[in-house]
């Protein structure tokens, strides 16, 4: 009774990635294949490319994250950070990517709200701004989107640490708030946050999805390089893409190996140092920072990326350097308005029905393990491999599986293929929050009389009602980001408003790209509002009840 | 045959025999990690599967060791209250009241007649999150007396209460017990306690017991 949710949970969230594994694993381990990847001519340069963006975004965007954290803290300001981190992590990568290409080509707004006055320009520029080849358009757009999700599993952390006695603690010893905070009170935070900056560092090195948008094109990144073999039709360029695959993971592990090595010895060993000198530097001051206006401009310029998405999908004519379209127009919306009903339709049922099975297979493990710390630890290690590793290294795999069981191309397929990604998140909400819940309830509940369905029913489940919908709106946003294992399940037969959003990207057709961009972020924003404004309904007049 | 709990191959508690009479308050002293609580656990039914236990549990006569915690008829008390966060003092209380005995109609009134009895008359609408501790501790007995147990276990139950409280609240619990001649087990570390409840005392030092 109690394997058959665990059974369930391994086979639909573990299973698919083992197999895909495997499959790319036999796929790419054949000489020929590895001989013509290695021939490849902008290998390298696609292979530094890779581990640059995403090694120096990561790092970026975890101090900005840290720095926003602690002044957020310092200043009682944890429900602002919040809010303001919300659009842009609810809004997916290409979205995201989408909008920044908005601002930041030379055709942008930016350069719009300075033309001609400050440059002097009445055409747009011949300037890579954005695809330029170092990867700079690109390592910005990784930053702008993970700097809101490292916040959030930041604040998330510090509910589970006392930083407001460890604060204190350290300005009686006549500490600054900053030292005491990187020294007390940030380690504490990191080390919860570990595995989440370890799957941001992973798909800043492997994503494709950011790198089709903003990411250097002769060469491109390595996984956008490996994304287009596979695309590509000819069966030799397909045993090329698995074994580019196999190099993406073996990238990925030695990256995330030697930044985890790093951490553990020169970082801390500096760290060390600094934390033991003694020296109370009283001018080190989070105001004044400017790690603090960075983490101030990621914040913004995810806002800012929405911004341009709207005026743009209604922008008619819209000469250079005018900031303002010259007319507005809905045609972008009219024009193309049911591919675009398709594309809703498929990412919202595709969406519900992921949240709507991740929580129900979750609620009932979460059920089965409440007293087993252990197993959940290990489970959660288990569930979280599809998020710490590249997506293409068992999503091409996974294919193969799907083809096999006739789920590939199909609505199903593509729903298994989003609860790989769902589950965890579902997870990391309801599990703890089950296992929070006193074990006396239950008991009570039983000696009162009430059988083991009805005590779930009627005393548990009510109180984790508040995660289950923050849960919900997690697991739809989840679903909405995803590009690659669309692509993939879906094989060009499904399509959701996400892939539209890349078509109309590559195809250069911005203002419909801008389109689907808008409802890429509003779909997942919707539902956000709709599982608050329940919350803040529920249990109105009952102050006991978890949060 | 008594009771005894094992950790493994590791005996935890017992072998533990004893009976106890109708408003006697049988007192189980002895500091953390004796398997009290265990023994309680065993008692209603949730002993987790880590423990293995044998013996049997009689509650008039009847052997209720394998039956499930619903219908063993045990009340329990623990040091939290424990009241449910999401219902008010009246749904905590009218999910304690069996269906038996009072009307459908007359649920309300029977809770809040009951509430009225120990002083807290009108409460029924209340938050219990807005209680005091000791208006908790009494709603919290209160809804194990309204499902009309056989018999009562209490785990620490005045721990978590400051000093006025807890003497007052363990006057109310005792009198109660007196009063319904429940058969009691109190399992506790406070000597005041085992002296208050002035029944028989079992003693527990570490592993195993002695009388």
């Amino acid at each position: 009774m109690k394997g058959l949710p665990i059974a369930l949970l391994l086979f639909v969230g573990v299973g698919p990635v083992v197999a895909g594994f495997m499959g790319t694993v036999l796929g790419g381990l054949s000489a020929s294949a590895w001989h013509e990847l290695l021939l490849e001519p902008g290998l390298p340069i696609a292979a530094l490319l890779a581990i640059g963006t995403g090694v120096v975004s990561t790092l970026i965007a975890l101090t900005l994250s840290h720095v926003a954290v602690a002044v957020a803290f310092s200043r009682l300001r944890h429900t602002t950070l919040r809010l303001a981190a919300l659009p842009t992590l609810a809004t997916p990568h290409v979205a995201i990517a989408i909008g920044l290409v908005l601002l930041l080509s030379p055709s942008g707004l930016v350069l719009r709200a300075l033309s001609p006055w400050a440059t002097g320009f009445e055409q747009p520029p011949d300037w890579a701004t954005v695809q330029d080849s170092l990867g700079l358009a690109l390592t910005l757009g990784l930053i702008v989107k993970e700097v809101p999700f490292l916040i959030l599993v930041l604040l998330g952390a510090l509910s589970q640490v006392p930083a407001s006695r460890l604060v204190t603690q350290g300005r009686v010893l006549g500490y600054g708030v900053f030292k005491t905070w990187f020294v007390a009170v940030a380690p504490l935070l990191q080390r919860q946050a570990r595995f989440a900056t370890a799957a941001v560092l992973v798909f800043g090195l492997t994503n494709v999805e950011m790198s089709l948008a903003l990411g250097p094109t002769t060469p491109p990144t390595l996984s956008l390089l490996v994304w287009s073999w596979f695309t590509d039709a000819n069966l030799a360029t397909q045993s090329k893409a698995y074994a580019g695959a196999l190099l993406l993971l073996l990238i990925s592990v030695a990256v995330v190996g030697l930044v985890a090595g790093m951490a553990k010895s020169v970082v801390r060993q500096r760290w060390q140092a600094w934390a033991t000198n003694g020296d109370r530097v009283p001018s080190l001051n989070l105001d004044g920072m400017a790690a603090r206006n960075a983490s101030r401009v990621a914040l913004g310029l995810g806002g800012a990326a929405l911004g341009a998405l709207l005026i743009r999908s209604v922008g008619g004519t819209w000469r250079f350097p005018s900031v303002w379209p010259a007319q507005l127009s809905i045609a972008a919306w009219t024009q193309g308005i049911s591919d675009m009903q398709r594309a809703v339709t498929a990412s919202v049922t595709v969406g519900l029905a992921a949240t709507v099975i991740a929580i129900g297979i979750v609620l009932a493990v979460a059920e089965a393990l409440h007293d087993s710390p252990l197993a959940r630890r290990r489970l959660a290690v288990l569930l979280f491999i599809p998020l710490v590793i590249p997506q293409m290294a068992f999503l091409f795999g996974m294919q193969t599986m799907l083809l096999r069981l006739h789920l590939d191309g199909t609505w199903c397929g593509v729903l298994w293929s989003h609860l790989l990604f769902v589950l965890p998140y579902a997870w990391v909400v309801l599990a703890e929050a089950r296992a929070q819940l006193s074990p006396g309830y239950r008991i009570v509940s039983r000696t009162l009389g009430a059988g083991p369905v009805t005590t779930w029913v009627r005393i548990l489940l009510p109180q984790l009602l508040r995660s289950i919908l923050i849960a919900a709106g997690l697991c739809f946003a989840v679903s909405m980001t995803l590009y690659l294992p669309t692509q993939f399940a879906g094989g060009g037969r499904i399509v959701t408003v996400t892939t539209e959003a890349a078509v109309a990207m590559s195809s250069g057709d911005l203002r419909s790209a801008a389109s689907y961009g808008v409802m890429q972020a509003l779909l997942p924003l919707a539902v956000f509002a709709v599982t608050a404004g329940v919350s803040r309904r529920l249990f109105t007049h009952r102050q006991g009840m978890p949060t | 045959m008594g009771v005894s709990l094992r950790v493994g191959d590791k005996t935890l508690l017992g072998p533990l025999d004893a009976k106890i009479q109708p408003g006697e308050i049988l007192s189980i002293a002895g500091r953390s990690g004796t398997g009290k609580s265990s023994l309680l656990a065993y008692l209603c039914g949730v002993l987790p599967p880590a423990f293995t236990a044998s013996g049997q549990v009689l509650i008039d006569d009847q052997d209720i060791t394998a039956w499930p915690p619903e219908r063993r008829g045990l009340g329990i008390l623990f040091q939290d209250d424990l009241l449910f966060p999401h219902l008010s003092v009246e749904g905590n209380l009218a999910f304690g009241l069996r269906r038996s005995g009072v009307p459908a109609g007359k649920r309300s009134e029977a809770i809040a007649a009951a509430l009225a009895s120990f002083g807290l008359g009108g409460f029924g609408p209340r938050d219990p999150a807005t209680l005091s501790g000791g208006q908790r501790a009494r709603v919290a007995l209160l809804r194990t007396l309204l499902s009309e147990p056989k018999a009562l276990l209490l785990d620490e139950p005045f721990a978590h209460l400051d000093d006025d409280t807890r003497m007052s609240i363990r006057t109310v619990v005792f009198d109660e017990v007196k009063r319904r001649q429940l058969p009691t087990l109190l399992v506790t570390h406070d000597a005041e306690d085992v002296a208050a409840a002035q029944g028989p005392v079992i003693r527990l030092e570490g592993l195993g017991a002695m009388p």
